[in-house]
This record gives C-alpha cells, sequence and structure tokens, in this order.
C-alpha cells in the first residue's frame, strides 16, 4: 500500500551503444528518464551537442509521419472502417501480436511503393470527382433545353436572321405581349417549363434585334449562351451520360484497388507507431550528456525494478556503468502508486485527480470503501448492479483494453458489487414489486431517515479525513500535535453536533454535559492556534486566527450538507426505475401479445436509460464527493506521475501470440 | 380557482422550468460535442458522458412532478392551501434546474474544450460541471421533503 520506492539511477556507456541501449530501454518501459544534472567540478569535460542532430532527426520523422497519416486518412475516407459499438468508445485498434509486428516491420521496404501507389491512386480519384463535376455541372445546363432540335451550327443563325435564347421568369402569353410591343415580325418557340421559368427561342431580323433585345432586357430576361456542344443537345446529353458511366466505372476500378490497398493498411500502421517510438526515443536522448566516446543518462527506476535493468543490460552485453542512489531531499521524484489487487483500480480515480506528491500518502486505499458505498447508494439497485458487473466482466475478458482502461473496468466491476449490496438492503431489483418484500430499508417511504443516513456517512467520512490528515502527525511519533491539531477540533465538531442534535437522539439529560464540552472543546482549539507561538504578545495575536478555526466549522457542514446527493440520486434513481416498471406492467397486462412486446419494449428501454444515467450519475458525484469533501481535509496532491520512456502506439495495439 | 389546480400547477412549474433548463443545457452540450467529434470520432463515448451531464435536472423535476401526482391523485377536495403547498413545492427544483441546467451546460461546453485539447484531463472537466450540479441536487431534496410533509 502507498507510495512504491524509487532510485535516481546513473547510467554511462559508450556512445556506438547509445542507440541500441536506448531502445532496449524504451522496450523495457521501466526508467523515466531525467536531465542530467552535471557536477560542478565536471567542467572540464569536452561535452557534444546533439540537439541540432535530434531536431533534424525528429524533424524527418515528422515528415514521413506526416505522409504516412495522410495515406490512412484518404483509404480510411474512402474505405472507412465501421467500429463496433465497444470500438466507438475504445476507439479502432490494429492488433499484433510481437511476432507480427517484426514481420510486418521487417517489410517495410515496400512502404515507398504503398505509399507512391496510395498517392497516385488519391490523385486520380480526386480527377475523376473533378471530371464528374465538371460533366454534371454540364449536363445541369443542357439538360432543360434537350428539347432544343437544332444544332450549335444552327443557332448562330443565318445572314439576315438572328436565333437567341432566353430564360425569362413569366408566362408564354405575358413574353408573346411583350414582344408584340416591338413593332416588327419575329418568331418565337417556347423550348421549356421549368416551374417558374420559362425557356424560349426567338429569331428575329438582325437589323431588328437591338430593339427586341431592349424590351426583353428591360423586363429582367436574360440571354442563355450555352455551352458549345456539336450536333444536337439530345446527342450531347446522350454523350454525357455515356461519360458518366465510364467515370463510375473508373471509380469503381479505384475502389477496387483502394481495397485492395486497405489490406496495406497494418504495415502503414505498424511504420507509423514505429516511426512515433523513434521520435519519442530521439526525445529522450535530448536529455542524455554526451561526450565523443561515451553518454550519460540519468533517469529513475522502482526499486524492485533495478535487477531486472540490470539483467537485460547484462543480457544484452552492454559494456556500461550503473550506479543507483536515493533521491536527495527536496527533490521532486515521480510517483508510482503500489496497491494491492483489490485497491488497485480505485487508482484510476487518482489518476484522474492528481497524483500525490512523494512525500505525502498514497489516498487511494482510504477511498475505496466509501466510494464503493457511495456509488452502490446513488445506483441503489441490485438489477443494475449485476448489469453493470456483467459489462465489465465482458469488457474485461472480450476487449483488448491499455492499462487504463482495464483499470477503470476493474473499478467499476468492482462498485458494482456495491449497487448489488445495497439494492438486496432495500429489495430493490429492476424496482420490481416482487422483491421490494425482501429490503430492510425502502428509500422513497423513508426518505427522512435516508437522508440523516447520508449525513451521518459524511460525518465518518469526513472525520476519517481529519484523523488522516493526522496520520504524519501520529506516525512519526508527535501524538501533541496530533492532539492540538486535530484531535480538540474534532471533539469540537462532535461537542457541536451533540449540542444541536441532543434531542434528536435522546441525549437531552446531559445537555449541561456537552455544553461544557462544547465550551472547553472551542477553548482548546483557540489555545492550540496560539502553539508555537513565542511570547505572550504573538500567542494573544494568535486568539482571533482561532475564532477563524471556530468558524471554519461551518465549512464543515457545509461539506456534510454536501453528502446529501447521495439521497438524492439514490431516490431519484429508484423513483424513476420504479416508473418505468409500473408502466410496462401496465403495458403488459393491458392485453397478451402486443401489451407484451410493448410492456418488454418499455422494461428494457426505460431501465436502460436510466441504468445509464443512474450509473453516470452515481460515477461523477461517488467521485466529487472524494475529491472536493474528503480529499479537502488532507490531500494535497499534485505529484509528477512516473512516466517511463516506452512506446505509445496509435494505431497498433501489442497483444500475446495466443490471442490473435 | 380549486386546490387541484394550484396543486397541478405545481407539478408544471416543477416538470416545465427543470425540463426546460435540461432540455436547453443537453442542447447546448450536444452541439459543442459535435463539434469535438467533427475533429476527432474516437472522443464520441467521453463526449457523450460530459453531454449527458445537464440531462439529471429535468429527470428530478420529473421524479418531483410524478411524486406530486401520485399524491393529489389520492387525496379528493384539496383546499387552496394545500393546493399552495404543492405549487411551492414545485419551485426549488423547477427554477434551480432551469438555472443549474443552462450554467451546467456553460461548464459542460468549456469541458468539450479540454476534451478536445486534452483528452487525458477530460475527467476534471466532468467534475467541474458536476459542481453545478450540487444545487440541483439540494432543491431536489427541499422539493421532495416539501411534498413528503404535504398533509
Amino acid at each position: 500500500m502507498g507510495i512504491a520506492q524509487i532510485k535516481k539511477v546513473h547510467i554511462y556507456a559508450l556512445r556506438d551503444q547509445a542507440e541500441r541501449m536506448v531502445k532496449v530501454l524504451q522496450d523495457l518501459s521501466i526508467i523515466e528518464i531525467a536531465p542530467f544534472v552535471l557536477e560542478n567540478d565536471s567542467e572540464k569535460l569536452v561535452l557534444e551537442s546533439i540537439d541540432q542532430d535530434v531536431t533534424q532527426q525528429n524533424s524527418e520523422i515528422d515528415r514521413q509521419l506526416a505522409e504516412i497519416s495522410r495515406a490512412i486518412n484518404f483509404l480510411e475516407l474512402i474505405e472507412p472502417v465501421k467500429p463496433n459499438i465497444i470500438e466507438q468508445f475504445a476507439g479502432v485498434k490494429t492488433y499484433l501480436t510481437p511476432s507480427e509486428l517484426e514481420a510486418l516491420l521487417a517489410s517495410e521496404g515496400r512502404l515507398p511503393a504503398i505509399l507512391t501507389e496510395i498517392q497516385q491512386v488519391e490523385v486520380n480519384f480526386n480527377q475523376l470527382q473533378a471530371r464528374r463535376n465538371q460533366v454534371l455541372s454540364l449536363y445541369d445546363t443542357l439538360k432543360d433545353w434537350s428539347r432544343l432540335d437544332l444544332s450549335y451550327q444552327d443557332l448562330k443563325g443565318t445572314k439576315n436572321l438572328q436565333i437567341t435564347l432566353y430564360a425569362a421568369d413569366l408566362s408564354e402569353s405575358k413574353i408573346v405581349s411583350l414582344l408584340s410591343e416591338v413593332d416588327h415580325p419575329f418568331y418565337l418557340e417556347i423550348v421549356n417549363q421549368t416551374g417558374q421559368q420559362t425557356l424560349f427561342l426567338l429569331v428575329t431580323e438582325r437589323t431588328e434585334y437591338a430593339a427586341f433585345q431592349g424590351v426583353l432586357n428591360k423586363n429582367n430576361i436574360n440571354t442563355v449562351i450555352l455551352p458549345v456542344f456539336e450536333t444536337t443537345i439530345a446527342a450531347k446529353l446522350a454523350k454525357l451520360d455515356a461519360e458518366l458511366q465510364t467515370i463510375s466505372q473508373e471509380e469503381n476500378t479505384i475502389r477496387a484497388k483502394i481495397k485492395t490497398l486497405n489490406q496495406e493498411k497494418r504495415l502503414l500502421h505498424a511504420v507509423y507507431d514505429s516511426l512515433l517510438s523513434d521520435k519519442e526515443r530521439n526525445e529522450a536522448t535530448r536529455r542524455f550528456v554526451v561526450s565523443k566516446r561515451s553518454f550519460g543518462i540519468t533517469g529513475w527506476v522502482l526499486q524492485k525494478e533495478i535487477a531486472k535493468l540490470q539483467q537485460e543490460l547484462d543480457q544484452q552485453q552492454f559494456q556500461y556503468l550503473m550506479v543507483t542512489s536515493d533521491p536527495e531531499a527536496g527533490e521532486e521524484v515521480p510517483v508510482v502508486l503500489k496497491n494491492n489487487s483489490l485497491v488497485e483500480p480505485f487508482e484510476y480515480l487518482i489518476h484522474s485527480f492528481s497524483y500525490p506528491q512523494s512525500s505525502e500518502v498514497d489516498p487511494t486505499p482510504t477511498i475505496v470503501p466509501f466510494f464503493f458505498i457511495f456509488f452502490g447508494i446513488a445506483v441503489g439497485d441490485a438489477g443494475y448492479g449485476l448489469l453493470l458487473a456483467a459489462i465489465c466482466a465482458i469488457l474485461l475478458l472480450k476487449l483488448k483494453m491499455g492499462p487504463i482502461g482495464r483499470r477503470l473496468s476493474k473499478m467499476f466491476l468492482f462498485s458494482s458489487f456495491g449497487a448489488i449490496l445495497i439494492g438486496i438492503l432495500t429489495g430493490s431489483f429492476f424496482s420490481l414489486g416482487f422483491f421490494s418484500k425482501f429490503g430492510i430499508f425502502d428509500p422513497v417511504e423513508q426518505a427522512i431517515p435516508f437522508l440523516i443516513i447520508a449525513f451521518g456517512l459524511g460525518v465518518v467520512q469526513l472525520f476519517f479525513g481529519i484523523i488522516v490528515s493526522s496520520w504524519r502527525s501520529i506516525k512519526e511519533g508527535r501524538w501533541a500535535d496530533a492532539f492540538w491539531n486535530q484531535g480538540l477540533w474534532l471533539l469540537f465538531l462532535i461537542s457541536v453536533m451533540l449540542v444541536l442534535g441532543k434531542d434528536a437522539v435522546g441525549l437531552s439529560a446531559y445537555s449541561n454535559l456537552f455544553n461544557y464540552l462544547l465550551l472547553f472543546s472551542a477553548l482548546g482549539v483557540l489555545i492550540s492556534n496560539t502553539r508555537g507561538k513565542k511570547g505572550i504578545v504573538a500567542k494573544l495575536l494568535a486568539i482571533p486566527g482561532g475564532l477563524g478555526t471556530l468558524y471554519g466549522s461551518i465549512g464543515f457542514f457545509s461539506d456534510v450538507l454536501s453528502y446529501a446527493r447521495l439521497m438524492a440520486l439514490g431516490l431519484s434513481g429508484a423513483v424513476m426505475g420504479g416508473i418505468m416498471t409500473q408502466l410496462a406492467g401496465q403495458a403488459f397486462n393491458s392485453m397478451p401479445v402486443i401489451g407484451w412486446i410493448f410492456g418488454a419494449a418499455i422494461f428494457v428501454v426505460g431501465h436502460l436509460l436510466n441504468f445509464a444515467l443512474s450509473v453516470l450519475g452515481a460515477y461523477v458525484h461517488a467521485s466529487r464527493l472524494q475529491y472536493l469533501e474528503f480529499f479537502g481535509k488532507f490531500y494535497e496532491g499534485g505529484g509528477k506521475p512516473f512516466t517511463p520512456l516506452r512506446n505509445k502506439p496509435k494505431y497498433t495495439f501489442l497483444i500475446n501470440e495466443g490471442e490473435a | 380557482m380549486s386546490g387541484t389546480f394550484l396543486a397541478f400547477l405545481g407539478v408544471v412549474v416543477a416538470v416545465l422550468f427543470s425540463g426546460y433548463g435540461s432540455a436547453y443545457g443537453v442542447g447546448l452540450a450536444g452541439q459543442a460535442a459535435s463539434g469535438v467529434i467533427t475533429e476527432d470520432p474516437s472522443k464520441f463515448g467521453k463526449s457523450l458522458i460530459l453531454a449527458a451531464l445537464p440531462s439529471t435536472q429535468g429527470i428530478y423535476g420529473f421524479v418531483i412532478g410524478l411524486l406530486m401526482i401520485f399524491k393529489i391523485l389520492a387525496t379528493s377536495g384539496l383546499s387552496i392551501e394545500t393546493g399552495l403547498h404543492y405549487l411551492i413545492a414545485g419551485m426549488p427544483v423547477g427554477i434551480v434546474g432551469l438555472l443549474s441546467g443552462i450554467w451546467q451546460a456553460r461548464v459542460v461546453v468549456a469541458g468539450m474544450g479540454i476534451l478536445a485539447k486534452r483528452p487525458d484531463e477530460s475527467t476534471k472537466g466532468i467534475i467541474y460541471a458536476g459542481m453545478v450540479e450540487t444545487y440541483a441536487i439540494l432543491a431536489f431534496v427541499i422539493s421532495f421533503l416539501i411534498v413528503q410533509n404535504i398533509k
């Protein structure tokens, strides 16, 4: 339990082994590389800077990464992988065993050819799309004129006759009357009527054309100039149709090609992730100290893993010197939490809040029982608990998850038993009436006792928090400190509660005793504030500060009030669940068959909805009570989690040989 | 005006305002979530959790409303005064639900920013949004206690 022992390690080796050694360290994933701090007397060392090399290498890697990721994105865009419901949440990964990965990386030589091919396909594909758009827009302009049976040449008219095409927002008769205003002969042919628009052809003498044009323009009737076509529009349209057909065919061939290229995605993913690892390693080497022939690494390693590190380096036949030392006082040491397998999953809660500083205690074990019970109360139904347990179990068994995902699933799996426990106590199993008689407590009927239980749990947890905050004093044997700082404060809070609540718990007879207790403990708190102050004046000046401490009891009781959320969540969940079951029952009993189907559907959907909201609320509020109310009493956090040099794949996920 | 009318008015206050707050909240949160998803569809799961947070106010209001209806239907001939009790019982959960739903949504929208830029830290955004909920919960508890104590 608590925080694992971490040691500082210095490794020195020959420079030509540097690259291989970093790779070994990365695959081991047990050392966090820290910046090498030079001693003052090392000025004589001739050091070399490798920063520029690293920057150059990494920008080359970045270029390759961008190229591969472009190719992956293109494949993804054209032939997307449909994620299943779990992958929706966990992301789609390429699962590889170490040997498969090795085999893929061995064929890395094929990559440039594949990338070029994908690029070529992408270019072709885009060209095809552009051509299709062009054809489609041409088709769109021409199709309204398809009844025009003149050729493009004919439209130019003759020596004396001018032929013009128009589009008007007016009806035929209106157009005719407009044209009749001009005192010259003309020929009008309506080509098409599309919605509001009238498309027509006008034949006039060239000499009179201007007069017609003037009238038409005045009425917002515009000339239409058709794109070039050869024989007739109908023929052109048929031709365009044929072209669209070929484009579709070509696209199908390209898509087929993309499908085959899609099989290379595994290679792309593997190479991408291997490049990411290279980059990570390069970044790590920035922290090394390098001379012409040798290099040095500083890092943090778990004490229990030092032997493993040494063994591995020996086995790989490095010539090296390794020095281990304890961290110096005041040094910021990365933190690794170490707990038994029952508590370990709850480290997730610490992980998403803040790691403890290396000098603090690990709060994980202290929150486990509370989170378990709070989550249980907030969900409050054995059926929901079983459902959640089943979901988590399936996830853990079927899904290949990283350590954090596994931790989260296990945490919910354990917590679901809290819900089952509370469900049994309240006789709630999907709020079915049959089970309710087994319960010993009804949250809806006994809402006030429920609220008091929630407050009681709050008081217990907050008192526990105060005791934990004195833990360090107690461990170091400073009992006096623990008594003055936390003991009196606890006594004061207890006596406040006794004075206020003596009637409710039937202890009115001791009223005087409680009043004296309150007085004494309050005085005690005032005095405790003067401890450590030198001289009578400083001690007197500290007394107003003590009043401030007493006032802090308001904060304490408002923290207790916050635990009302447990009752509210449990209650609203229970009422909602009850309604779902009731509605389902009514539908079920209304008529045979159809009623049964409806009833079952309402039951399933309604309870799933309530289940999801209950679990979400329970998780958010059970963790909030730890973070704000409980941690507020003793926990600072702000520690730096241990982040060993390791592979951080984006697309691939390594699995054991047998699992494939 | 009868007592029953006032009592049903209380139901309406509880359900209407808190429902509006949640609808507004989930709507706003959903828009922001969609923005995150256009950039990175793999964040669907986490954004869903954030976006669902403002939905609880509506449920609290609904639960109170339903409890009231059951109770109103079980008694006949409500006095004006009892009706007024129901009316005020609906107010805490209704009005606080409305405001906290809207404000929670704003926190959620900001939390979507955390999710987009630093997905590992998105739990903190969830906790911030959960803090707003406290007041909806307190209002729910008070509304519930008032309903319980109506004779």
